[in-house]
């Protein structure tokens, strides 16, 4: 297939930049590395618009596939391609990479490190996302995890969570953050290892690590596998997509981030421990998802609650997106419970849409904390004034997270919960509990942040500089656009949503 | 009948305005260009909606009219898998007798608003921030008129609500006013949650969202059990948080820290309607389940009555007229609560309401507007004697306040009183309780509306000099507000009365259809001298203790009156209870759920680090660097191996291999 050149493009361009940076950049002249960083995002950008607009939903279940020996004695290949679901998330990571390096530009402390670090992590995301190959997938789950080590603790800032017992450094974050990740790391290449050990006695002629041959093996016939493997397989990408109550790197490590490694931590990283929930856990164990997910549902409307809950009590802008993660993360997991066409495409949605919109909202926070030099909302306040633009954007991306009709926040709730209804509905009825404290703690934050009477210690000048201002309205008009015209999303997913679930109906 | 389907237009022309107010003429500061093109194109939406009107009434007249016209465009489409009902999401119109009234009421109402907000916002830093929000609001509300499905339905509901909260914190640098946007949201949205679980359960019963298609379903045997009253019930949740009945009223009286326009709106033609009207629109869910039809006409005339007494005793005039729109929204849902016998009666309160209650508001900013550098500018303390001064003011004034309290010929005897009446001849259980209450609730807003009416206007306070009339650009749309707030009534003459016939009742006979209800043609006599009564008796009692000023004020020390007149300041502690349950649930859970995220989980991983650490500080010394101790170990564990083979253990791990 001459169209995988698109598929490896998106994939190769961050490297090349990266590589590019680390070779001819000269040290202390950041002009080249946003260069090369800003050519690559945008690149990566037009392809993700043309990979998810070329991608046929009635065409075959995996295209623009690129598929080349790596260590053949060992089933291992260098095997790309997408479907429905990873089409929507090249979309998210095209968009995301774009906005990321955007936000960068405000970086001015080791400017040529930085980018190397931050491009290295959308190489690694877009990786994850594209590849059919289990051996790589983990690659590119340690190529996104441990830049971020980097990334934290050398441009991040520390937490000013007042209602933490324990100080919050960004060291410590970035710490907590690369522990976590690691042990999720360690527990899916310990489950990926069984599955290739086993291939063989589910039905495949050689061990292989390859997706597409795996989803021919029948893990089924093995007993007690799938039942033992999926629960530790999806918690292992629960660590990573903030699963309750594995979640406590997420708050620390996303605070304490620089924005733009926020908005990916949040916006694409999240998705992708979701992404392993669906593409690897319930797709290729189906009987174990069958058996499990009911059980996980209730530790998703647990998500649902318990974060927004912690978000109430947080003092630090950043903590409050953070805790709002956990509960619409929360969304997406009780959508992949419900093992219904409905909850399928709400949690595709949601992670689309909350990735979008979390991004939007660390994005503003990060400008805020940039102008005013502090994100304790207690110490905030009339900011509405003084920095009209952040306050509407601000109040819009709360909007769309809190659910608002006409933005995609809505459409994925609505769809989950439709699909949890037909699953279980005393879960539907408390989930939908949630939806009252997000807007109680949305407005509540913009009203202590933006309104009220003028703060006169705060003296920030609204200013804003293109690179800062495109990528927020660029952001909410995508919230705009896929809330107005699901539809886009919904025809692309819908097949390989529906060959999953049909699946683990044990149908096909 | 595709010449109707330009009605799509009709939401999407404020819209309009709203862009382009944000994206273009926001930037020209101190001009009125954004009010003008508000204006404008509400006006056009106004003109297509008194076009389906007169083409839907031609319909009628000419018996073509065979149902609701509808229009519709796909949105999601999901195919059924493995048993799963597909889910079809479609947005469209629907043009009946209820939603054109409606859609007509809205633009003419909002656009008198808007006229007359160009006098009062005058000068406001945020004049064309406020005009987009207003057109905003406009087409929210007509979204949610127009709309032929739930799912539309709830957008546009939603889409209410926001402006509202954007509305009622228009003056974000007001802490109060910006706290009461959160509750006015919040509030709402807990009843929307109701409404979402219930729509979400028909739609799995059903298979649709379409009002006319469910409609049409034989609902009693596709709803069993107790779906088919806790359907009903559950989308009534979103009313009573929209239209602000009880329990969840508390958010409407604090709404009125936003402009005065925006009160106007809100309490007339859009927010507070949408609940009423949206049980109007669901009623065919709700005439099926005589426990849905009592629970909506009990919490109305419980509503009508508390909302009232609480009327009594405020000294904030904004707030009297926002207790008397609770009360009145009470009214609606009486009527509709009774069955069908009161469904012409109660949308005929919510069109003329609209026109006396918009007049209200606007009347009393008219009155606020000299006083506004006052602390309270709507502080009754500060009135009276106000006749002299604002003649236009109070005749306008005085219109609306004889048309809400329901004196002969004014739009409230005929639609006030007909909703009494209907709950007198319904046949639903205990009707003759609701009828009791909601006769006194008569006497009682007849009484709080004058007493607000003779300390504002009469008494025998000279006013401040520097009070004035104010500019025509405020007082026209009051004039047309009066004219209709009298002749408005006069649409709904019951039973030919004078030859006149009921025309309210023969259009909106063709929604009806589906329930059978004969439209009475009798005049109810009993009924309207009774009305009467309790006007002239309310008027009467309002007259002795205010119209000379504060006459009998040691009344309240009376023993009797004192704790009534405590529960009724203290807003029968319903704030107090909501203040007790958001810190119960809300916050303490949300103290809890913090304490449990640091210590618990937290606190574990941390004791897992810290133990990690500890251990090494411990096995660290082992290591003590003489070789002799390591020569010795190794010589120990080399000793144990062989013991260990030789003794056959050899056999007994080869099993692991």
């Amino acid at each position: 297939m001459d169209r995988a050149i698109f598929l490896n493009a998106f994939l190769f361009s961050p490297l090349a930049a990266a590589l590019l940076i680390l070779i001819f950049c000269p040290k202390g002249n950041p002009v080249f590395a946003r260069a090369a960083a800003l050519v690559s995002g945008i690149l990566g950008f037009a392809l993700s618009i043309y990979i998810f607009t070329h991608y046929d939903p009635g065409g075959s279940q995996f295209q623009f596939q690129a598929n080349a020996n790596w260590l053949p004695a060992l089933g291992i290949g260098y095997h790309i391609g997408i479907d429905g679901i990873s089409a929507v998330m090249v979309l998210l990571t095209g968009i995301l990479n774009l906005a990321a390096v955007l936000a960068s530009f405000a970086i001015k402390d080791r400017v040529k490190e930085y980018f190397i670090f931050l491009l290295l992590v959308e190489a690694g995301v877009a990786g994850s996302f594209i590849t059919l190959d289990l051996f790589f997938f983990i690659v590119f789950y340690e190529l996104a995890s441990i830049p971020m080590y980097f990334l934290i603790g050398m441009w991040g800032s520390d937490g000013q969570q007042a209602s933490r017992k324990w100080a919050t450094k960004k060291e410590f974050s970035a710490l907590k953050l690369i522990l976590y990740l690691q042990l999720g790391g360690a527990f899916i290449l310990v489950s990926f290892f069984v599955l290739y050990f086993f291939s063989v006695k589910a039905g495949l002629p050689h061990r292989t690590f390859d997706f597409v041959e795996l989803l021919q093996a029948h893990f089924s016939r093995i007993p007690e596998l799938p039942k033992i493997l999926f629960p530790i397989l999806f918690i292992a990408f629960g660590i990573e997509a903030g699963l309750v109550p594995f979640h406590t790197w997420l708050p620390d490590g996303h605070s304490a981030a620089p924005t733009a490694v926020s908005m990916l931590l949040a916006g694409v990283l999240l998705k992708m421990g979701a992404y392993g929930m669906i593409r690897f856990a319930c797709e290729l164990l189906p009987s174990g998802a069958k058996l499990w997910l009911p059980l996980f549902a209730v530790i998703a409307v647990i998500n649902i609650l318990y974060g927004a809950y912690c978000a109430l009590k947080q003092y630090d802008i950043k903590y409050i997106i953070a805790y709002s993660s956990v509960s619409h993360m929360g969304i997406v997991f009780l959508g992949l419970a419900t093992q219904n066409i409905m909850g399928w495409t709400g949690a595709l949605f949601q992670m689309f849409s909350h990735g979008i919109i979390t991004a939007l909202l660390f994005m503003i926070a990060g400008t805020i904390y940039e102008k005013t030099h502090t994100r304790n909302i207690l110490q905030l306040g009339g900011l509405a004034a003084k920095m009209p633009f952040l306050a509407v954007t601000f109040v819009l991306g709360g909007l769309a997270s809190l659910g608002l009709p006409g933005m995609s926040g809505f459409v994925a709730e609505f769809l989950t919960f439709m699909g949890t209804f037909g699953f279980e509905r005393i879960l539907m009825v408390l989930g939908l509990l949630g939806l009252i404290l997000t807007a109680l703690y949305i407005l509540l934050a913009v009203r202590k942040i933006f309104f009220g009477a003028d703060n006169p210690s705060l003296n920030p000048e609204d200013a804003h500089a293109w690179w800062e201002k495109i990528p927020v309205a660029a952001l909410i008009a995508c919230t705009l656009l896929f809330g107005i015209l699901p539809g886009i999303i919904t025809s692309i997913s819908q097949n390989s949503l529906i060959s999953v679930i049909h699946l683990m109906k044990g149908i096909g | 009948m595709d010449s109707l389907k330009f009605a799509y237009l009709i939401p999407l022309l404020p819209l309009a305005a709203f862009l382009l107010i944000v994206f273009v003429t926001r930037f020209f500061k101190g001009s009125r260009i954004s009010s003008y093109i508000s204006i404008l194109l509400n006006t056009a939406a106004f003109v297509l909606s008194c076009f389906v009107f007169w083409k839907i009434l031609n319909l009628e007249n000419t018996g073509a009219y065979s149902g609701p016209i509808q229009f519709s465009l796909s949105w999601i489409h999901l195919h059924s898998v493995s048993g799963i009902i597909p889910l079809h999401l479609q947005i469209g119109i629907l043009l009946d007798p209820l939603s054109v009234i409606m859609a007509l009421m809205v633009t003419f109402v909002s656009t008198l608003i808007m006229i007359y907000s160009i006098g009062y916002m005058e000068g406001d830093p945020g004049f064309s921030t406020f005009f987009a929000y207003m057109s905003l609001f406009v087409m929210a509300m007509l979204i949610l008129t127009l709309s032929n499905n739930f799912l539309l339905t709830f957008a546009g509901w939603e889409l209410v609500g926001l402006c509202s909260y954007l509305l009622i914190g228009f003056w974000y640098k007001k802490p109060s006013a910006a706290k009461a946007a959160i509750k006015a949201f919040v509030v709402t949205r807990t009843g929307d949650v109701g409404f979402l679980i219930g729509m979400i359960t028909l739609y799995w019963k059903t298979g649709t969202f379409n009002f006319v298609q469910i409609s049409h379903l034989n609902l009693p045997a596709l709803l069993s059990g107790w779906l088919l009253w806790g359907i009903p019930l559950l989308i009534f949740c979103g009313a009573v948080g929209k239209s602000a009945q009880f329990p969840l009223h508390v958010w409407l009286p604090d709404a009125m820290e936003g402009p005065t326009p925006v009160s106007a709106l809100i309490h007339a033609a859009t927010m507070v309607a949408a609940g009423v009207y949206l049980v109007a629109r669901t009623y065919f869910l709700f005439v099926i389940s005589p426990i849905a039809l009592l629970t909506v006409a009990w919490i109305g005339v419980f509503t009508a009555f508390i909302a009232a007494t609480m009327a009594l005793v405020q000294w904030d005039i904004k707030r009297v007229l926002a207790y008397s729109t609770v009360s009145q929204l009470g009214y609606m849902m009486l009527g509709l609560g009774v069955g069908p016998i009161g469904f012409v009666a109660a949308i005929f309160l919510l069109l003329t309401h609209a026109f006396f209650k918009s007049l209200l508001f606007l009347g009393a900013g008219s009155v606020s507007h000299p006083f506004h550098e006052e602390e309270n500018p709507f502080d009754m303390h500060h009135y009276g004697g106000l006749k002299k001064k604002m003649p236009h003011t109070y005749w306008t004034f005085l219109f609306a306040t004889l048309a809400i309290t329901g004196c002969p010929l004014f739009a409230g005897f005929f639609s006030k009183d007909e909703v009494i009446a209907a709950a007198f001849h319904s046949q639903i259980l205990t009707h003759e309780a609701l009828w009791g209450i909601a006769l006194f609730t008569a006497f009682l807003t007849s009484a709080y509306m004058f007493r607000m009416f003779f300390l504002t206007f009469h008494g025998t306070k000279e006013p401040d000099p520097h009070v004035h009339e104010s500019p025509y650009v405020m007082l026209l749309p009051l004039m047309i507000l009066a004219v209709f707030s009298l002749i408005g009534g006069w649409f709904g003459i019951p039973g030919g009365l004078l030859g006149i016939p009921d025309w309210i009742a023969n259009f909106m006979t063709p929604y009806l259809h589906l329930y059978h209800v004969p439209v009475s043609h009798s005049v109810d006599w009993f009924g309207m001298s009774l009305g009467t009564l309790v006007f002239a008796a309310g008027f009467s009692t309002a007259w002795v203790l205010y119209a000379k000023g504060l006459r009998f004020a040691s009344i309240l020390k009376n023993p009797i009156i004192k704790p009534f007149h405590q529960l009724f300041a203290q807003k029968w502690y319903m704030d107090d209870l909501w203040g007790f349950i958001l810190g119960a649930f809300g916050f303490g859970l949300s103290s809890i759920a913090s304490w449990v995220d640091t210590n618990l989980f937290d606190g574990s991983v941390r004791g897992v680090g810290m133990g990690t650490g500890w251990l090494g500080l411990k096995i660290r010394s082992i290591q003590t660097g003489f070789v002799q101790q390591y020569a010795f170990i190794i010589y120990l564990a080399v000793l144990i191996l062989i013991i260990f083979v030789v003794s056959g253990g050899y056999l007994w791990t080869a099993r692991f291999f």
